[in-house]
């Protein structure tokens, strides 16, 4: 979630003076809360992904400004008039080959009083917030501004080969754009931002000049902003054609928020030409009757249109259909509902009185839990603890612990292996409940013996391949019941009884059968068949090998039975 | 007080000296009773230790316990004697089946007791009456050795003699006793075990009193006039270990409880899902920054499902590409078919919300308690496995209204709160959002959960057209806060003596 540094002069000189208690108030209707308030320096954090007009301390006020009444700024660059001569001369030339790499690109001059620290720092902010949060890290979106005096029209916005040349900022000398990915500190911090290899996306002016390689860097030498400039040239380049106007939006109604002047570019693409900034959004709209059946009572169209003004929403009533024109700098309103929310927020989520369902539901538990429940009850009668566990853990645990060496790859194949995992703890999803029960064994050597555990949880079995299907089967999540006795008298006819008197409870036919498995010792190994002979469950004498590699110096024995199968049984 | 202890107590008086052998001899115990008494005495401070006795005693060798049974060589030679009258020396070793050196030891030992009488013409002929007595005494000793040791201090003087002359400190091979030395502790009543003697017999207590009622006294009624034992009821009792639910398995299912009693039903399902279902389903942009690859587990193999079904696959691409049937713009963008049948780990409860409506009942209400992974660094305030509450309510006539409402059941209900803030919210699946804040008694202002309408985008595509009143609560932070822990990763504590330890609600102690 975006954080911002607004300065708190800033938003006094605009609002006045404002108690924390009424900040935090106003902050609520756009989703913002406080995370620190230091001296003059206040960090909102935003909840809301899709207002990144918001990403600024300019545009934060804006809406803060609009919320206690004060009227919709009018921004005069949209729409342009295309005869404007200086637009023909600011023409960026699209090439077909950039559209398969980083197709969109929007660009507007703007000019002013000379800009000093301040001015630059927020101009610094309202990047990165856009370009890290909004643009992914600059995947989908990256922002350029340079001096504009140095630069000769026509810009072209093209591919350049990857031994290209130019001097980027803070570099002494020109390197390949392929050096810049391996060897600058931007080129490696945003490679992953360029995924063809075909040819990597640059800007050039009329003389051939690199003003920057997007969405890595600038060049040293067109692409370095200096305080007391008082013209300069923005461009936004991404990869989705909302993204990219949207952000180009919102910084020229910053800007001409902050008191600059912003001037067109015209954008020539191979199929169409754009005027940028460009109002890309269309009218959304919304039904009176949709309103009052979201929000549960009937708002008079004044106070429809009141809270749409405090949320800087410029709307319309006609017959029973409300029709909003979004701001330049927002594209949230992909439904009606978004206009109800806000709606919502400008009316005062406040002024809704909480009421109770009306309609009469039946609830109840799921098989599974009811079943869980039953069980746990034998359980506990029987002595056990009931524990809960993690179901995520290392391969050491899961695999290399549990069965000797030979099997280890065989077991593999068997278990949903996590492709990108954080930590090599958490790197395997459980197919069985044994590891976390000796896991809790091993570190309980010091609690009073005797020492009967249980879980009743989910694990992950992975169904292997027939030589038929074409796809392996999506892997099947089971509830199981495990189980471990750990005492110096741990033996097989214990588990036995005790088995067997849970599915004696459970009012299941079942058969036992020897079985050999290596988790247990040959011999005294059991499985729980169904009559028609389906696996229920396993359970024996530990193998001293398995209670040896979680250096657990005491008998154990374990089992575990599948809950869904014992359901299956039911029905 | 242990009967014996109460007996022992009972027995003695201040200026009595006490030893483990006295309290035998008197009481009638075992040596092991009278141990057991005097140590808890001592423990209790009833008495004290006050010196040592060391004493002499004799220990019947292995080579002496041969001859208890069938009599010393001695003793055979005086039956002999008195059957013959007197005989020669060498008919009387004709007659012994012993070798002539131990008859000839025992003759000497016989000699020198006057139990038998040489004559000068070597006729061997049997001493006086109370001197032939003496001969035998070392059958006696004998076969008094035979159960334990003797002590010295308790023979006679003849007696004494006869062991000066049979016995050696090493123990030779062929003498009948060895020499040793025992200690003995001697006791004293203190004070306070004078105190404690007399309160018993004030109380009239003998240590008499019965310790058990048994079938057996039940049955013979010989518990007719008889006392028990009483018990200290402020004596610290030993622990119980016992089968016991998990304090936080208890506090989900109570949750549960709580939620079947207000109509609503139990939905779960797989761990291991679709992109599609985990993301797309709820309308969060493929592109969106939540999906990353650092958020979300994926699995190495099967990396793909092999279908997801229709027609809601369909319904929900055209939801992103350009709207379809929900009324909406859509995201616009290119939908990745391949991607949205990737598997993952399920990273939200949300989930579940979104399978259940293809089936749900209007009106219904569905929720559950999820396991949901996320690709988080471990602390106290973040797991990578842990549990969601989820739910939806379905229906022609809920609203924002319906949801604040259940909402502030929710908090009161579940968590105890005091006070309830609704603030909007923000969730890619739901339009409006609203979350809930909540003043706990102890903890303060927190957020309980978020909620929402789901948005058209997502209920509608998966073929529902009413309003679906969609919520979340962080069951773990409120569980933290009803067992009266601070850190996460208790909640699935791998001990057991934590675990069996841990009660079912937080008690200050």
């Amino acid at each position: 979630m975006p954080k911002i540094d607004i300065r708190m002069p800033q938003v006094t000189r605009a609002l006045g003076t404002v108690s924390r208690r009424e900040l935090e108030k106003l902050l609520e209707h756009v989703k913002g809360e406080i995370d620190r308030w230091e001296d003059d320096v206040l960090r909102v954090e935003f909840n809301d992904t899709n207002r990144p007009d918001l990403w600024s301390e300019v545009g934060l006020v804006r809406q803060l400004k609009l919320l206690r009444g004060e009227n919709m700024p009018k921004y005069s660059f949209h729409p342009i008039c295309h005869d404007d001569k200086r637009l023909q001369e600011r023409t960026i030339n699209v090439t077909k080959e950039i559209g398969n790499v980083r197709p969109y690109i929007a660009a507007c001059v703007v000019r002013g009083r000379p800009i000093d620290e301040t001015v630059l720092l927020e101009i610094i902010q309202m990047q990165e917030k856009l370009s890290e949060n909004f643009g992914r890290r600059r995947e989908t979106l990256a922002i350029g501004v340079y001096p504009y005096d140095n630069i000769c029209f026509p810009i072209s916005y093209t591919v350049a080969s990857s031994t290209r040349k130019f001097r980027p900022l803070d570099a002494q000398e020109p390197m390949t754009l392929d050096q810049i990915l391996t060897g600058h500190p931007k080129g490696i911090e945003y490679a992953h931002a360029i995924k063809t290899k075909s040819g990597y996306p640059i800007l050039l002016d009329a003389k051939d000049n690199v003003l920057s390689f997007p969405p890595i860097i600038n060049s040293h030498d067109m692409g370095m902003i200096r305080e007391g400039d008082k013209c300069f040239f923005i461009e936004c380049t991404g990869t989705m054609f909302s993204v990219v106007h949207l952000a180009l939006n919102i910084i020229a109604c910053n800007l001409s928020d902050m008191g600059y002047t912003i001037e067109s570019v015209c954008v020539q693409m191979s199929d169409k030409t754009y005027t940028t900034p460009y109002y890309f959004q269309s009218e959304q709209h919304v039904n009176r009757a949709d309103i009052s059946r979201l929000l549960g009572c009937q708002l008079s169209d004044e106070h429809i249109m009141r809270a749409l003004t405090r949320m800087g929403v410029p709307a319309h009533l006609n017959l029973d259909t409300i029709t909003v024109t979004p701001p330049a700098y927002r594209n949230d309103f992909l439904h009606g509902v978004d206009i109800i929310e806000d709606i919502m927020i400008g009316h005062g989520i406040d002024t809704f009185t909480p009421e109770l369902p009306s309609e009469l539901t039946v609830g109840g538990l799921s098989d599974v839990e009811l079943l869980s429940r039953e069980l746990n009850g034998i359980m506990v009668g029987l002595g056990y603890q009931e524990m809960v566990f993690h179901y995520l853990g290392s391969r050491e645990d899961f695999v290399e612990k549990m069965y000797p060496r030979s099997e280890w790859d065989r077991v593999d194949q068997c278990m949903i292996i996590i492709d990108n995992p954080m930590s090599m703890n958490f790197s395997y999803v459980r197919n069985s409940i044994f590891p976390a029960l000796l896991r809790a064994e091993s570190i309980s050597a010091d609690a009073v013996y005797p020492h009967s555990i249980f879980e009743i949880g989910k694990t992950v079995q992975r169904s292997l391949r027939s030589i038929h299907d074409d796809w392996e089967q999506e892997p099947i999540t089971e509830d199981m019941v495990g189980f471990l006795h750990a005492s110096s008298i741990a033996d097989f006819n214990a588990v036995h009884r005790q088995v067997s008197a849970i599915l004696y409870y459970l009012s299941l036919p079942y058969r036992f059968e020897n079985t050999e498995d290596p988790r247990f010792i040959t011999g005294r190994c059991a499985l729980v068949m169904t009559e028609n002979d389906r696996y229920i469950g396993i359970f024996g004498e530990t193998h001293p090998r398995v209670l040896d590699a979680w250096n657990t110096q005491m008998p154990c024995t374990m089992g575990e039975l599948s809950l869904n199968v014992l359901l299956t049984m039911r029905r | 007080m242990h009967p014996l202890e109460i007996k022992v107590l009972r027995s003695f008086s201040a200026a009595d000296i006490i030893t483990v052998r006295y309290v035998v001899d008197t009481l009638g115990l075992n040596e092991g009773q009278a141990n057991q008494a005097i140590s808890r005495l001592i423990t209790r401070e009833y008495i004290y230790e006050e010196g040592k006795t060391t004493t002499v005693v004799y220990e019947c060798t292995p080579f002496g316990m041969k001859y208890v049974k069938k009599g010393t060589v001695e003793s055979v030679i005086c039956k002999v004697l008195s059957k013959k009258g007197a005989c020669t020396m060498s008919t009387l070793r004709n007659d012994l089946s012993f070798a002539p050196d131990i008859v000839g030891a025992a003759f000497g030992r016989l000699v020198k007791l006057k139990a038998i009488i040489v004559d000068k013409q070597r006729n061997v002929r049997l001493g006086s009456r109370t001197d032939v007595a003496k001969g035998n005494l070392i059958d006696k000793l004998l076969t008094q050795a035979k159960t334990g040791m003797l002590k010295e201090e308790s023979l006679t003087t003849d007696e004494k003699e006869i062991m000066k002359m049979i016995c050696r400190k090493r123990g030779a091979s062929s003498t009948l006793f060895r020499l040793g030395e025992v200690s003995y502790t001697r006791y004293k009543l203190s004070a306070e075990g004078i105190t404690a003697a007399q309160k018993l017999k004030e109380m009239n207590i003998t240590g008499e009193e019965l310790a058990a009622l048994t079938p057996e006294l039940l049955r013979t009624q010989k518990w007719q006039g008889k006392r028990f034992r009483s018990y200290d009821a402020q004596m610290p009792p030993v622990r119980v270990l016992l089968g016991r639910t998990n304090s936080y398995c208890q506090y989900l299912r109570d949750i549960k409880d709580k939620l079947t009693g207000m109509g609503f039903e139990e939905f779960d399902g797989p761990l291991v899902e679709t992109e599609f279902w985990n993301s797309d389903a709820l309308f969060m942009p493929q592109f969106h920054s939540a999906r990353d690859v650092h958020d979300v587990y994926s699995v190495r193999q099967p990396t793909h499902a092999a279908y997801i079904e229709e027609p809601y696959f369909e319904q929900v691409v055209r939801a992103h590409e350009d709207g379809g049937d929900t009324e909406s713009l859509g995201w616009r963008y290119a939908f990745d078919r391949d991607f949205a049948k990737r598997l993952i780990l399920r990273s939200q409860g949300t989930v579940l919300s979104a399978k259940t409506l293809p089936y749900a009942k209007i009106p219904g209400k569905y929720f559950g308690v999820l396991r949901c992974f996320r690709r988080d660094q471990v602390d106290a305030t973040h797991l990578c496995d842990f549990y969601q509450l989820e739910g939806i309510v379905l229906g022609h006539t809920v609203t924002l209204k319906t949801l604040l409402g259940l909402l502030s059941i929710f908090a009161k209900k579940f968590a105890g709160a005091e006070e309830i803030k609704y603030v909007p919210g923000y969730f890619p699946f739901t339009e409006p959002s609203v979350e809930v804040h909540i003043k706990h008694p102890t903890i303060g202002w927190f957020e309980l959960g978020g909620s929402g309408i789901f948005r058209p985008e997502v209920s509608k595509s998966l073929g529902v057209d009413v309003p679906v009143l969609a919520w979340g609560l962080g069951i773990d932070r409120m569980a933290l806060f009803h067992l009266g822990l601070s850190d996460l990763r208790d909640l699935f504590s791998y001990e057991i003596d934590t675990v069996r330890m841990r009660r079912n609600r937080y008690a200050k102690d």
